[in-house]
């Protein structure tokens, strides 16, 4: 007996553009947002995440109009996030039509903002989003980090979880920023070990460069689901494939 | 044809729209009397918690038109929180009497009867839909279909031939819809559930 678990295509966008960075740097433009959205959600994704990555800098009414315009179109969860500061912010987006928010920088300064976020809105509509860096020499220990990676917070990203899913997330997504966008394999041992501490969902993300990838993230770590951006936007990986393979390795996958 | 769509300031609604415009029907908001009583089909929506829901649904003496509307036979379809607030009662938050169309209560996911060390809730899954084929009434939805649930209470029935379906999670048997004459609720969210979703609302809406 295994867990469904989901496939998710996670979208960084930067006023109106689909980009990519590798480790959280040097961002790339790829295209339009809602073409990429569209087409994900033709080819069976089972969820997007949306992460605004400038907009603590900008005005954020780009992000919330985007979300509108995909949530007419596309008819799977939408999470939405990146730069959410307060309740006001994060309504709006759920109310552009986001069915969860994702929540890090604000939540690291005040954790009591999950529980603000949750009570009003539901946890089912609180992600918390953890960017995670291998603390130097550490096997075990990643430090989570904010504002996309740029400022360090000396917390450890294990307890930081617990924190999380005590004060009320409903979900927990962790990052990989060693990883992310490298497409060189997932941190299997972040993914085990914050899968492990938590009782609520754990959507992993960075790295996946392969279907093998996918495969050992879900096989030898308790992640709930798998967040995929580079390898989707760079059609390194076709859904439709992946969805296959994972499905002939007896994971309980939607088929599409 | 016209949706009416109870607006109580719970839920998504934007979602549930969107779904009933994609396949082809008007979606029309309210919360006012009149316009409950002269609709030919209306949807509950929820999310979030059932005492909240069901405090917000009290305070704009929803429970009454609800009930009277339900009086005339019409069609009514709840989902999620909107399916749970059917029930007698939901021991979510603080715990709350619902509308009592079908009896039993609504609990916190079973976890303990799983093989499995660890069920993270709440459940957040595409699941596959199996259909009760002892029920009579026709099945609107389509046996292996997959939706998708974000929940941690399950509707328990008194009645199970009240049960339209059911689903599972790490081999729990968790509600997925019921079922009585004109009344049908959804434990999954068909507005966010695909393909498979618009299917099961546009059949609703239109059967």
């Amino acid at each position: 007996m295994i867990l469904n678990k989901r496939i998710i295509g996670r979208l960084d966008v930067k006023s109106n553009f689909l980009i990519k960075g590798i480790r959280m740097e040097g961002w790339r433009k790829i295209g339009e947002p809602v073409d990429f959205a569209k087409k994900y959600y033709e080819k069976g994704i089972d969820e997007l995440i949306f992460i605004d990555v400038v907009a603590s800098l900008y005005d954020r009414n780009n992000l919330n109009e985007m979300i509108s315009e995909i949530a007419s179109e596309v008819f799977i969860p939408l999470t939405a996030g990146g730069g959410i500061k307060n309740l006001e912010d994060a309504g709006k987006l759920l109310n552009a039509g986001a069915d969860k928010i994702t929540i890090n920088t604000a939540a690291i300064k005040n954790p009591n903002i999950i529980r603000d976020i949750s009570s009003t809105f539901g946890s089912q509509a609180t992600v918390v989003a953890i960017e995670a860096k291998k603390i130097n020499g550490s096997h075990k220990s990643w430090e989570p980090l904010t504002d996309n990676g740029r400022n360090h917070t000396g917390l450890d990203a294990i307890k930081w979880a617990n924190l999380a899913e005590k004060m009320g997330a409903g979900e927990i997504l962790v990052t990989s920023i060693d990883k992310d966008g490298t497409r060189l394999g997932c941190d299997l041992e972040l993914f085990k070990s914050i899968s492990l501490a938590v009782n609520i969902p754990v959507i992993g993300g960075g790295g996946v460069g392969t279907i093998d990838d996918s495969i050992k993230a879900f096989n030898e770590t308790d992640i709930q689901a798998l967040a995929i951006g580079s390898s989707l936007h760079y059609d390194k990986i076709f859904l439709k494939d992946l969805k296959k393979a994972l499905i002939k390795k007896n994971l309980n996958i939607r088929e599409k | 044809m016209k949706v009416t769509i109870i607006d109580y300031g719970i839920g998504n609604i934007f979602s549930v729209c969107s779904a009933i415009k994609k396949v082809g029907h008007e979606p029309f908001l309210t919360k006012k009397e009149n316009d409950i009583k002269k609709s030919d089909l209306v949807i509950l929506p929820g999310v979030g918690s059932f005492d909240k829901a069901a405090e917000q649904l009290k305070k704009n003496s929803l429970d009454y038109y609800l009930k009277d509307y339900i009086l005339l036979e019409r069609p009514i379809l709840g989902i999620c929180v909107g399916m749970q607030l059917m029930m007698s009662y939901g021991e979510e938050g603080e715990g709350a009497d619902g509308l009592d169309l079908f009896k039993g209560k609504v609990k916190k996911l079973k976890t303990s009867g799983s093989k499995l060390k660890k069920i993270p809730i709440p459940h957040i899954a595409w699941a596959k839909i199996h259909n009760n084929e002892t029920l009579k009434e026709r099945n609107l939805l389509q046996e292996d279909d997959y939706m998708y649930f974000v929940h941690s209470y399950n509707c328990e029935l008194e009645n199970m031939s009240e049960v339209s379906s059911y689903s599972f999670y790490g081999g729990i048997k968790l509600t997925s819809s019921i079922q009585k004459k004109n009344i049908c609720g959804v434990q999954f969210h068909p507005e966010k559930s695909g393909k498979s979703g618009l299917k099961f609302l546009k059949n609703y809406i239109e059967k």
